[in-house]
């Protein structure tokens, strides 16, 4: 343990071994005092506990012998009250000298061992039970006849927690991605005990997993991952492959679904024999005679494709293998891929319109199968983050160098994936971000001396998957973002009025405006007013979003949430007078209806400079029939889709229609540049519908709006 | 941003050298020298990501701390570690609703860090 505590531990103990003297005499005073004997209790445990944490185990395995007399007595095991209390008395002046012996690092000298040789024995004979003290640590002990560590042996471990283990504050999932650090694997949920909704208490976990680990860290590395829950759940682990580590990588015999479930105990031979008659594949025959659940029978399959797979995982323990292959020929298999989405959409809006049920089922299927041939495709670009995250060490060390911050970096998550094109526009935000870090974040060292923090700064980048998306994340341990500043600038540039207060992470989102800073003063390497809302502008580029926590004094976390692919998005299908348009869903808030009447009335230019209440918050709003152009009478009742980008704001259509997965394709030619316009995709009935452009839209909005405003000051001025 | 850990032990050395590995790793640590300080702290609407409490202590023990933890409605589920190596002690504390235990000894930090790992998905 850390030698700056041995002081604390001076202190303490002589503090301590001071009580034991007076409760001991107290008690010889008092042999009938149960409150005393729990004291004497209380402070021979702490003396324990404490002396092993510095490795003192003389002392330790002492108090600990001391200490388990008195719990005896406590409990009315024995009642030798009088004596202990003198053998205390006794014990305190050698703990004292056999602690001041351990902490200069003596080995103690023979009159100290005679010492204890003595007070062991006395303790002995009031101890009637005798050799009751065990060793100090009672830990649970390791699984026997483990497998040796450094083969790599796949396991397949079935885990069923307890339903209560949430209530035990234990999250199940902690323990899975654990398992899955210690090599390839596979993990398959058990939901088949999962009961009927009425009954069901979401608070209770009732999932089970089956795993199928390969892993050269050995059996108790595996055990050991469920330590804290093993006798509380169902944990069964065997051994399906061994692969030695000198060897060639031999291969895996495959084997067959029923030799897996026979394996697992799920099925006996009987019924094995008895399905095999039956003239089907033998998970049909087995589940429909009711001998074996789904579940197991798609945990088996997983388990056989796995063990497929195993050859391939040991050919890459031995070596790297990869083949080269022309970038246009992935680019052509990712178009390929994009036309599939596209028809896959295109038969499940058909089979929606002609009602074909049947049919709906099979294409339920086809959708999640194309949805992995499109990631197997799109994973062919991937590059691992790792490739720009390894700048950054230098980057860090320099700025914080050139700043005077004593700054710790640390990055996870580096061999996450992402489009190589990505990759490359990520860079510059990043840099941003991370020299806000250490520019505005942390703190001089002083500073944060003087608030109780660690001396050096903490800047963390970590990249992790999420649904569809890459979450980046840069978190610092600072200042926390300087609220009434921004609040002070928000109200001189007349962004809030004065005498209202926003909630705090509308006060954060100034920091994205453009030629908003709140900097004190303008450094070298940050602060010049350009920055947060070239990031913003960067990642919504790239179909992202950017957004920001902070907390006073205790640091920023800025996120940036990046699709997993450019080329094809999430769209919200709109209609305006018989044409469908797509917007982007990562601009889309909510869908709300415009007032009746509310549409009528001048319109400025291209129809902006609109205001419209939303939930008591006014926000401008376009009609993207003005926008456009398109001539016709609108419906009675139009629908508004508020969107954010650089500025929240409505847009009024026709009719809303739903959202679906969308290819873009651009748009070459006269059209290209087109304002507003992203590109186009094919819809599911065979017809090109535009995809709007809401960064640009928003451009022109906040131009309208701001003439608009101006016009209307000057015309009272 | 960093998590919150409430430590909560009365020897000071204890919590002290558990408090700077904690800081070490990250973590932002409020300290507590019994259950009754302890449930003081948590009273005052902080949200905590991880408990680690000592058994033995005067005016409530880690037991009863445990026990009056997981009544309320805001840590029914907060991860609990107490500092114990005793079978019966560990017993106990997990029927009160500890998620884990570590034993206090000279590799204290790395069972803790090991421990937390089981505990919350990093």
């Amino acid at each position: 343990m850390n030698d700056a505590y041995r002081e604390t531990f001076r202190d303490e103990s002589r503090d301590l071994l001071e009580r034991l003297e007076k409760a001991a005499l107290d008690l010889g005073a008092d042999p009938s005092d149960g409150g005393i004997v729990h004291d004497i209790f209380r402070i021979l445990h702490t003396i324990k506990g404490t002396s092993a944490m510095f490795d003192f185990t003389e002392v330790s395995e002492f108090a600990h012998r001391l200490e388990s007399l008195f719990s005896k007595i406590r409990d009315g095991k024995l009642s030798c009250a009088k004596q202990a209390a003198e053998a205390a008395l006794a014990s305190s002046d050698f703990l004292r000298a056999s602690i001041a012996a351990a902490l200069s690092g003596e080995k103690g000298d023979a009159v100290l061992k005679g010492k204890k040789e003595s007070l062991l024995a006395l303790l002995g004979e009031l101890d009637t039970e005798g050799g009751a003290g065990s060793a100090a640590s009672d830990a649970v002990s390791g699984a026997a006849d483990a497998h040796a560590a450094g083969d790599l042996v796949t396991y397949r471990i079935r885990f069923r927690p307890p339903e209560d283990i949430f209530m035990k504050g234990v999250n199940p999932e902690a323990m899975l991605r654990e398992l899955s650090e210690l090599g390839a694997c596979r993990i398959i949920a058990l939901p088949d005990k999962i009961p009927e909704l009425e009954t069901l208490d979401p608070e209770r976990c009732y999932f089970g997993w089956d795993v199928i680990l390969s892993t050269s860290r050995g059996e108790n590395a595996v055990r050991d991952v469920f330590i804290f829950v093993e006798d509380q759940s169902v944990i069964t682990i065997d051994v399906i492959d061994v692969h030695d580590a000198g060897e060639a990588a031999d291969t895996v015999p495959a084997k067959k679904l029923g030799e897996i479930l026979l394996d697992r105990g799920d099925i006996s031979r009987e019924d094995l024999r008895r399905a095999l008659q039956a003239p089907k594949r033998l998970g049909e025959a087995l589940s429909e005679a009711g001998l074996v659940g789904r579940q197991e029978i798609l945990s088996a399959l997983a388990e056989q494709e796995y063990l497929k797979k195993l050859n391939t995982i040991k050919m890459a323990d031995l070596k790297l293998t990869s083949i080269r292959v022309k970038a246009e020929k992935v680019d052509d298999l990712i178009n390929l891929v994009g036309e599939l989405v596209t028809l896959q959409e295109r038969l499940k809006t058909t089979a929606g319109r002609i009602g074909a049920e049947e049919i709906g089922l099979i294409l339920e299927e086809n959708e999640r199968v194309v949805e992995q041939l499109r990631n197997e495709a799109m994973s062919v670009r991937l590059l691992a983050l790792d490739t720009i995250f390894s700048r950054y060490h230098r980057v860090v060390h320099d700025l914080a160098a050139e700043l005077g911050k004593n700054v710790e970096f640390s990055v996870s998550g580096s061999e996450t994936e992402l489009d190589k094109s990505v990759i490359e526009r990520l860079n510059d935000p990043l840099v941003h971000i991370i020299r806000n870090c250490i520019d505005h974040g942390i703190e001089p060292e002083a500073e944060r001396t003087a608030r109780g923090k660690r001396a050096a700064g903490r800047i963390g980048l970590r990249a992790f998957h999420e649904a569809a998306e890459i979450n980046i994340e840069v978190t610092d341990d600072g200042r926390g973002l300087d609220r009434d500043g921004i609040l002070r600038r928000a109200r001189e540039r007349g962004l809030i009025a004065e005498n209202t207060t926003p909630p705090d992470d509308e006060i954060h989102s100034f920091v994205f405006l453009p030629g908003f800073s709140t900097a004190r003063s303008v450094t070298e390497i940050s602060g010049r007013g350009v920055g947060m809302d070239v990031v913003k502008r960067t990642i919504e580029s790239l179909g992202g979003r950017v957004t920001l926590r902070s907390e006073p004094g205790r640091g920023t976390a800025v996120l940036l949430k990046i699709p997993l692919t450019l080329s094809i998005i999430e769209g919200l299908f709109v209609r305006i007078a018989g044409d469908l348009f797509v917007i982007p869903m990562t601009n889309v808030e909510e869908c709300v209806e415009l007032p009746a009447g509310a549409g009528e009335g001048a319109a400025d230019g291209f129809g902006t400079g609109r205001i419209l209440t939303v939930q008591g918050e006014l926000l401008p709003y376009i009609r993207l029939r003005e926008y456009f152009g398109i001539t016709g009478d609108p419906p009675p009742f139009e629908k508004v889709v508020v969107v954010r980008s650089e500025l929240r704001f409505g847009m009024a259509v026709d009719e809303l229609v739903g959202n679906a997965q969308v290819v873009i394709k651009s748009i070459g030619g006269l059209l290209s540049g087109a304002e507003g316009i992203l590109g186009a995709t094919v819809t599911g009935d065979g017809t090109v519908s535009l995809i709007l452009d809401v960064g640009r839209i928003a451009a022109t909005v906040r131009r309208v709006t701001a003439a608009r405003l101006n016009r209307r000051d000057r015309a009272y001025g | 941003m960093s998590k919150r850990v409430i430590v909560v032990d009365d020897s000071d050395a204890s919590r002290d050298s558990l408090s700077f590995a904690l800081q070490q790793k990250g973590y932002e640590v409020i300290q507590a020298e019994d259950g009754v300080a302890a449930l003081a702290a948590l009273n005052k609407g902080k949200n905590i990501d991880l408990v680690i409490t000592d058994l033995n202590m005067p005016r409530m023990n880690g037991l009863e701390f445990v026990k009056t933890l997981r009544g309320k409605e805001e840590f029914r589920f907060t991860p609990i570690i107490v500092l114990s190596s005793e079978k019966e002690e560990i017993k106990k504390s997990r029927e009160a609703g500890a998620s884990a235990w570590i034993a206090k000894s000279s590799k204290m930090s790395d069972e803790l860090m090991a421990a937390i790992k089981k505990l919350i998905p990093q």
